[in-house]
């Protein structure tokens, strides 16, 4: 029995999630976090207070977070760029995916509760970056892989 | 001499665990999509939109169409020309063909024929909300998921393709286990 999958699929998913991160910033881009419409990044934040599934996590973005904004905006915008490069171009794929992976849960866990969120999309987003570090994904038609052939 | 021969062998050792591993992987992938698509069915078991009325496949288009996004003009008149026309006898087809392909994912039956049948569902949903207020972003996650695991033949990790190809083999007429 072949028990051997091909990474191909996988390397095709990669860029494509790479993409979603990147067009998520579309909503938090620097100087102010907030898009010409719609919800920014502190809407956001201050909806994870409002309605936060541990009472712990909605206490730190309350009493940690919302003080100091711009600093944490700037390391989410930071962190979400750096996610949506590497994997849009397989390059440190592994870092990238265990960055995405600490986002996508801290995400799930923020949004949990928020009416009109699904929870299931957080748990998705989370397993495709475990999937992504596991197997190495960038290897397949990404950077990870040319500077391993080089 | 002896311990490049051994360099080669680990290296091809490792070689077929990582393969193996991409398939592992795309069984946790093929688990959560069933596990999803399941629970899914369950929770619309519930809230009745498995009926052909307002409360369900009528009433979602109806607030897809009015107030949700509802796709591009194309996309609506498909739906208005086909579902819309027979909408109780959609209800019973997705009432059955929903549990079928998530318990079909679930335990890795006929993984890639149901795979590709959740992608095109999936993709329908893509359609159905694109330009409303969801994250469209879940429906190309969920998408993207079940076309890896049909190409990947996933359920020949952890699922019951593998007792398929030991018993049948390949399938004959195209990947279907």
């Amino acid at each position: 029995m072949n028990a051997q999958g091909p990474l191909w699929p996988i390397a095709v998913a990669r860029p494509i999630i790479g993409l979603l991160w990147l067009f998520s910033l579309r909503w938090k881009l620097p100087p102010d976090f907030m898009p010409a419409d719609g919800r920014g990044l502190m809407d956001w934040l201050q909806l994870e207070v409002a309605h936060a599934a541990f009472p712990l996590y909605g206490l730190f973005v309350e009493q940690v977070v919302l003080p100091n904004f711009t600093l944490f905006a700037w390391l989410i915008f930071l962190a979400e760029l750096a996610v949506g490069l590497s994997l849009l171009t397989g390059a440190f794929t592994r870092i990238g995916a265990l960055l995405g992976l600490g986002m996508a849960l801290n995400l799930g866990i923020g949004l949990l509760e928020v009416p009109g969120e699904w929870p299931w999309s957080y748990v998705m987003l989370a397993m495709w970056h475990g999937v992504f570090f596991v197997t190495d994904a960038g290897r397949a038609w990404g950077v990870d892989g040319m500077r391993s052939r080089a | 001499m002896n311990s490049k021969v051994d360099t080669e062998d680990n290296r091809s050792i490792n070689m077929g665990q990582a393969e193996v591993r991409l398939r592992q992987a795309a069984a946790i992938l093929r688990i959560t999509v069933g596990v999803i698509l399941v629970a899914t069915w369950f929770d619309n078991l519930q809230g009745g939109i498995y009926a052909a009325d307002g409360q369900g496949i009528v009433g979602l288009f109806n607030y897809l169409f009015n107030d949700n996004g509802g796709g591009p003009g194309f996309y609506r008149a498909i739906i208005n020309g086909t579902i819309l026309q027979v909408p109780g006898l959609f209800a019973v087809f997705q009432l059955v063909a929903e549990l079928l392909m998530g318990l079909a994912l679930l335990v890795g039956l006929f993984t890639p024929l149901a795979a590709v049948g959740a992608a095109l569902f999936f993709f329908n949903l893509f359609l159905a909300y694109l330009g409303g207020q969801d994250w469209i972003w879940t429906y190309v996650l969920l998408t993207v998921s079940a076309l890896v695991v049909a190409l990947s033949q996933a359920g020949r990790a952890w699922g019951l393709d593998v007792l398929l190809v030991r018993r049948l083999g390949e399938p004959p007429g195209g990947p279907i286990w």
